[in-house]
């Protein structure tokens, strides 16, 4: 009885360790993930059998060693860019710096989607918000 | 001396002494003058620091009046948030006071902050923070109130 008491303890503790693995704590896990995740701005539409050539779209590959590459369609073509992040937190919101850019940083959908936001620093500008939804994969 | 000197001294004085008497008059006049101009000129730049004292101080106590309206405002929103009428109207309110009473006292650290609290508001009504966030919003705009009221008296 003691043993299945034990065992079943083990279990519990087992699951719930996995569950808080398998939700990202911090800004940076739900962001990279534990290798990369990439986020969609826009989905790539790439010209079937013409290389890289493409119609649309844009795709941010943000790695866990604090890389990032931006894949965009450029006048037709695919362009990979590829640059550093960091992120802080003022103790009520999270920033990202991506190449010497920063942004604050939101979540939603329980970390499915992210928010770029380039607040203005006057009222009657507009503050800019790129939205990100997670690649599957 | 002979008679004849003393006549030709007579005369000289005679002649000099109005005029020394005359430049007289005129230089106490200037100095008079001088000392009316430079009074009154300290007047004037008494005047003016006591307008500008008196300035500051009602522009400090509308500033006050006005930090503590949008406080209010920002401690209802906070405390209340559900997506219901009243919320509505207690962002309407903030609104209101965003666009237009704000922007005649705030600094630019309030302005910043009220910009983040209105942005707050329009994400916690899409769902995309917690109202514990939010409350962490009015509370950054409050304190950055605060901490304007205190330089803002001594500018």
């Amino acid at each position: 009885m003691r043993r299945l008491f034990a065992t079943w303890i083990i279990a519990v503790a087992f699951a719930l360790h996995s569950l808080a693995v398998a939700q990202p704590r911090d800004a940076s896990q739900r962001l990279a993930g534990q290798t990369h995740h990439v986020w969609v701005f826009q989905r790539i539409e790439r010209i079937m059998g013409a290389g890289e050539s493409c119609k649309r779209g844009e795709e941010d590959d943000f790695s866990a060693d604090h890389s990032v590459t931006t894949t965009k369609c450029d006048n037709g073509k695919l362009v990979r860019t590829k640059r550093t992040w960091s992120m802080r937190n003022d103790g009520v919101d999270d920033w990202i710096t991506i190449g010497g850019e920063e942004y604050q940083l939101l979540f939603g959908e329980e970390g499915r989607t992210m928010t770029l936001r380039k607040i203005s620093t006057e009222k009657p500008k507009a503050t800019v918000d790129k939205d990100y939804r997670r690649r599957s994969d | 001396m002979d008679e004849a000197r003393k006549r030709k001294w007579d005369i000289t004085l005679g002649m000099f002494g109005p005029v020394l008497t005359v430049a007289g008059i005129l230089v106490g006049v200037w100095q008079f003058n001088a000392g009316e101009r430079n009074r009154t000129n300290l007047e004037y730049q008494l005047i003016e620091k006591k307008d500008l004292t008196e300035f500051r101080r009602k522009l400090w106590l509308e500033r006050l009046s006005s930090y503590k309206s949008v406080a209010g405002l920002a401690g209802e929103i906070a405390a209340y948030p559900k997506p219901d009428n009243k919320f509505d109207q207690l962002v309407r309110n903030f609104d209101s006071s965003y666009w237009g009473l704000m922007v005649l006292v705030e600094d630019k650290n309030v302005e910043q902050q009220m910009i983040e609290f209105h942005l707050a508001i329009e994400d916690y009504k899409r769902k995309k923070i917690t109202d514990e966030k939010l409350k962490q919003h009015a509370d950054r705009l409050v304190q950055t109130c605060k901490e304007s009221l205190k330089t803002g008296l001594f500018e």
